[in-house]
């Protein structure tokens, strides 16, 4: 369902002056999987998601959503995908059933299938009480609410959720893990990229470790595990960086 | 281009921005309520002042010792109290008298010997009560004055006629209606510039780098809605916008005219606003590109920003040259020709002025309706094409440091492009005031202030303090020499262009004598009093180190990273053009500057530009001081040159050079690339 290979981004910042934030990297995520992306801040994460989000476009390699090429047909990938990161906040000014409305309409949604799948979310999620006001008199967690919303109401087959319960407490963040793991069980890809290495360990059926823009490893967290002789996940996600920087040395 | 996605982004961006009380207020508010307040208020203000010095009675001193006969005419004005006084003058000055009337001698018998009697109204000209005093006592006079000529000529038995040979009479044939057209077709377009970009102002910001600022740029782009939908919806918003408080402005001020029209007539006399239907339909279908140009180049701007702050900043002094071509419009004598019908604005401008005093052509209107929307096809590009550019759309603001100490300035290759621009306004204003000056207390040592006090060092200091390397920005390379050679003859057929555009542009505006001598101080040695090569160190030499530093070093630096090669050429040129703060030598300035951008920009070395300026200038100052060969002389003689121009053969073997120059640099430049990468 989602491919990538070999994906780079270089930023150019000018006269030769390079940043390389995502460097070849190579993976997939069949539908009904949970792929993690662990990794610290400043790795490469939301990058790489962009990419697969049609957002940016790679420096080099390709990656396929639902056997579309990303850089064929971008339009129709970001039909089938749900892109949610902490750069793709809701209007402020306009209510959080607007901002589903306006969404669903760019998505080519019909207003009845609109009305039909808002009146679902708001029942799943438990948003009657702030659906109807501003964005920006919502707290963050019912903002969180409404931008989930925003993501499932097209229903798409594929998710890229770039740390969607960053700041939340436990309770909503329960909420939304729970609605990420039944949008899982409904057979949906998902890419969920995170520093929390509990909610990986949760969640995520594969993972792979990325720093300084390389994937370092991935595989089931059984398999990082063993890869490394490390005790917990944390432990293997250390001992990968300590023999990249070793190598680098 | 799918219509409903369109139509999504206008509709929800209309909300949006309506429910914003700025927008509200900014649009709706100020036509709607400050119009008529002003006006009423203002109107009413003028009745009340204008009423009170009519009926006020004024106080007028004479000297204790002036002749009865100056009481008595003085009496007869009506509203004029006249009291003597020893010290009248004083008391004038101290407002105690609104004027005083002062004449020598015994009047009656200087009259009767036929003599002019010689009499002074002293009044304050900053006093609005003084000057009204003076106007009656001068026509309380006149009065007099008429009265003693018709006796005087009478006593010797002539007709009034006889000390009036010629009667002139200047007779106005311009109905009340065209000459309210006049006035109000100067005003208007800079008017409706000012309505039209307050209108798109604050849209274009807020759906722009008000977007980016609040982090929902990204979420739009999730969505399947194409860059080309996205912009269009938002541009159209900005355009509906714009238009809006166009017409509401333009609404709220007719009828506020209309209401106050008859108060205007009895106080101001004659004045009528003959509108008819057609015109009105003309002027709304002309304003619609107007509107269509400032929204997309609005947008096109703001979205460089990386906040609203930021964009403001960006936005102010472009709002302030966009309304530069609306007042050159309104100066009385300038008309819609064939070449004013290409000016942005300006044409704009100039066919309200025709249109409101009846002198509009079809071809006119037509020209202008076609010019303005090429310029607004354009911006719209220029906004799609920025839209394109991820690095344009999802840049964040990073912001200065909160400190302005130099420790925390992170240290950089290359400045950011709001750097540059802030040298470049702080170089202008630097060369306005402290130039100016320098210069015209001392030519050729102000120039040399100029050129090394105010643009050169400025440069080094602030990227010093701002930490950013001097060497890289700069572009301070020896250059190739293919590169070194191409800028020497293409500085040389440059000379050639610049002469040729020069006669062009004086066919269409003569070079003001003023300008031609203040050149000539300059550059002629005769009246400079410099030896030729000192001449040339100051006027040639220094300019092309020091204004390529500005320009082709720093500025260049930070316009290439985010807009196209040829957008930067053109930019970094206009900037030179209006730094020369000539209207005169803005064409040609900026037309010099293009091309010596261009060059830095191809040969990576600031050098090239400093070769090519240096042999502009010099070959100049050579040319008019007769001191080149006496062949190349002929083709710089000032009369031949006005009458014929430069010799086609010559034009041509310039072209040629010029051309030839462009493909070896391009060849070297794609040559450096393939070894670099």
């Amino acid at each position: 369902m989602i491919r990538a290979e070999q994906l780079s981004k270089i930023f150019y910042m000018g006269r030769g002056n390079t940043v390389t934030a995502v460097q070849d990297a190579t993976f997939s995520v069949s539908p009904g999987e949970i792929f993690g992306l662990l990794g610290p801040n400043g790795a490469g994460k939301t990058t790489l998601l962009r990419m697969l989000a049609t957002i940016i476009t790679p420096t080099s390699g390709y990656c396929w959503i639902d056997g579309l090429r990303a850089d064929q047909a971008p339009d129709r990938i970001r039909r089938q995908v749900g892109f949610l990161s902490g750069n793709t906040k809701l209007y402020g000014r306009l209510t959080g059933r607007e901002v589903l409305r306006y969404f669903g309409r760019l998505h080519g949604m019909s207003d009845a299938d609109i009305a039909r799948r808002t009146g679902q979310q708001v029942r799943l999620l438990d948003m009657s009480d702030f659906i109807d006001r501003r964005c920006e008199t919502l707290s963050t967690g019912q903002t969180q609410k409404v931008s989930i919303s925003r993501v499932l109401l097209h229903d798409p087959p594929v998710l890229i959720l770039d740390e969607p319960t960053l700041g939340l407490d436990i309770l909503t963040s329960r909420t939304i893990l729970d609605f990420i793991l039944d949008a899982r069980n409904r057979g949906r890809s998902i890419i969920y990229s995170t520093h929390y290495m509990t909610e990986a360990e949760l969640l995520c059926d594969r993972i792979a470790l990325i720093h300084r823009g390389r994937l370092l490893a991935q595989g089931t967290q059984e398999e990082l595990i063993a890869a490394t002789s490390a005790a917990s996940l944390q432990g293997a996600f250390l001992a990968l960086v300590d023999r990249k920087e070793d190598a680098t040395k | 281009m799918n219509l409903r996605v369109v139509t999504t982004i206008l509709r929800k961006e209309l909300v949006d921005l309506l429910r914003d009380k700025r927008t509200l207020i900014l649009m709706v508010g100020v036509p709607i309520v400050l119009y008529p307040v002003l006006f009423i208020f203002g109107s009413q203000a003028a009745v009340i002042q204008r009423t009170r010095i009519e009926k006020a009675v004024f106080q007028v001193g004479i000297p204790r010792d002036a002749d009865p006969t100056l009481k008595e005419w003085l009496k007869r004005i009506p509203q004029i109290s006249v009291q003597k006084f020893d010290d009248a003058e004083s008391n004038l000055r101290q407002g105690k008298l609104e004027a005083v009337v002062v004449s020598e001698g015994n009047l009656e018998s200087r009259l009767a010997s036929g003599e002019s009697v010689p009499i002074e109204v002293r009044y304050d000209a900053t006093d609005v009560e003084s000057q009204e005093a003076a106007t009656r006592i001068a026509e309380g006079l006149k009065k007099e004055q008429e009265t003693l000529l018709q006796a005087r000529l009478a006593g010797v038995g002539l007709k009034s006629d006889y000390v009036q040979p010629l009667k002139v009479e200047r007779k106005n044939v311009a109905s009340s209606a065209k000459a309210t057209g006049t006035v109000l077709g100067m005003i208007l377009g800079v008017i409706m510039v000012i309505m039209l970009g307050l209108g798109a102002f604050y849209p274009a910001i807020d759906l722009t780098a008000g977007e980016k600022e609040r982090g929902t740029f990204e979420t739009l782009l999730s969505t399947p809605a194409t860059k080309h939908e996205i912009v269009t919806g938002k541009f159209l918003t900005v355009l509906c916008l714009s238009l809006l408080t166009g017409l509401l402005n333009l609404g709220s001020m007719v009828l506020t005219f209309a209401f106050q029209l008859g108060q205007l007539k009895n106080q101001i006399g004659q004045f009528e606003i003959d509108l008819p239907p057609h015109v009105v339909a003309t002027i709304l279908v002309v304003l619609t590109p107007l509107a269509f140009f400032i929204s997309a180049i609005m947008m096109s701007i703001a979205v460089f920003a990386r906040s609203f702050k930021e964009a403001q900043n960006f936005m102010t002094p472009f709002f302030t040259l966009l309304m530069f071509p609306a007042i050159l419009a309104a100066i009385p004598g300038t008309t819609l020709t064939t070449a004013t019908q290409l000016v942005p604005v300006m044409n704009v401008s100039l066919l309200f002025k025709d249109l409101l005093i009846g002198q509009a052509t079809a071809q006119g209107i037509l020209a202008v309706l076609v010019s303005t929307t090429v310029y607004a096809l354009l911006a719209l590009a220029a906004a799609v094409w920025v839209f394109q550019r991820e690095e344009v759309i999802l840049s964040q603001e990073r912001g200065l440091p909160l400190t302005l100490r130099r420790g925390e300035f992170v240290r950089r290759r290359l400045p950011t492009p709001g750097m540059v621009l802030t040298l470049f306004a702080a170089s202008l204003i630097l060369v306005f005031y402290a130039g100016t000056y320098a210069q015209s207390r001392s030519p050729h040592v102000g120039l040399l202030i100029t050129e090394w006090l105010l643009i050169f060092l400025p440069v080094i200091l602030f990227f010093w303090y701002t930490r950013v390397d001097i060497f890289t920005a700069l572009s301070l390379r020896i250059p190739s020499l293919t590169a070194a050679l191409c800028s020497i003859a293409m500085g040389f057929a440059v000379v050639i262009f610049s002469l040729q555009l020069s006669v062009w542009q004086n066919q269409v505006f003569p070079i003001p004598d003023e300008i031609a001598k203040q050149l000539e101080q300059i550059v002629k040695v005769d009246q400079a009093g410099l030896n030729i090569v000192v001449l040339i160190a100051v006027a040639a030499l220094s300019p092309a180190i020091c204004e390529e530093t500005l320009f082709r070093g720093a500025i260049l630096s930070g316009v290439r990273q985010i807009l196209p090669p040829w957008t930067t050429w053109i930019a970094v040129g206009a900037l030179f053009g209006v730094f020369h703060i000539s209207l005169h030598r803005m064409l040609i300035t900026g037309l010099l500057g293009v091309f010596l951008t261009y060059l830095v920009w191809r040969s990576d070395s600031l050098f090239t530009g400093m070769i090519a300026h240096f042999i502009v200038n010099a070959t100049s100052i050579l040319a008019v001081n007769e001191r080149l060969p006496a062949p190349m002389l002929r083709w710089f003689d000032e009369k031949q040159l006005m009458q014929y121009g430069m010799p086609p053969r010559l034009l041509a073997a310039a072209g040629i050079i010029l051309i030839l120059g462009i493909v070896m640099l391009e060849w070297e430049g794609r040559h450096r690339r393939e070894n670099d990468g």
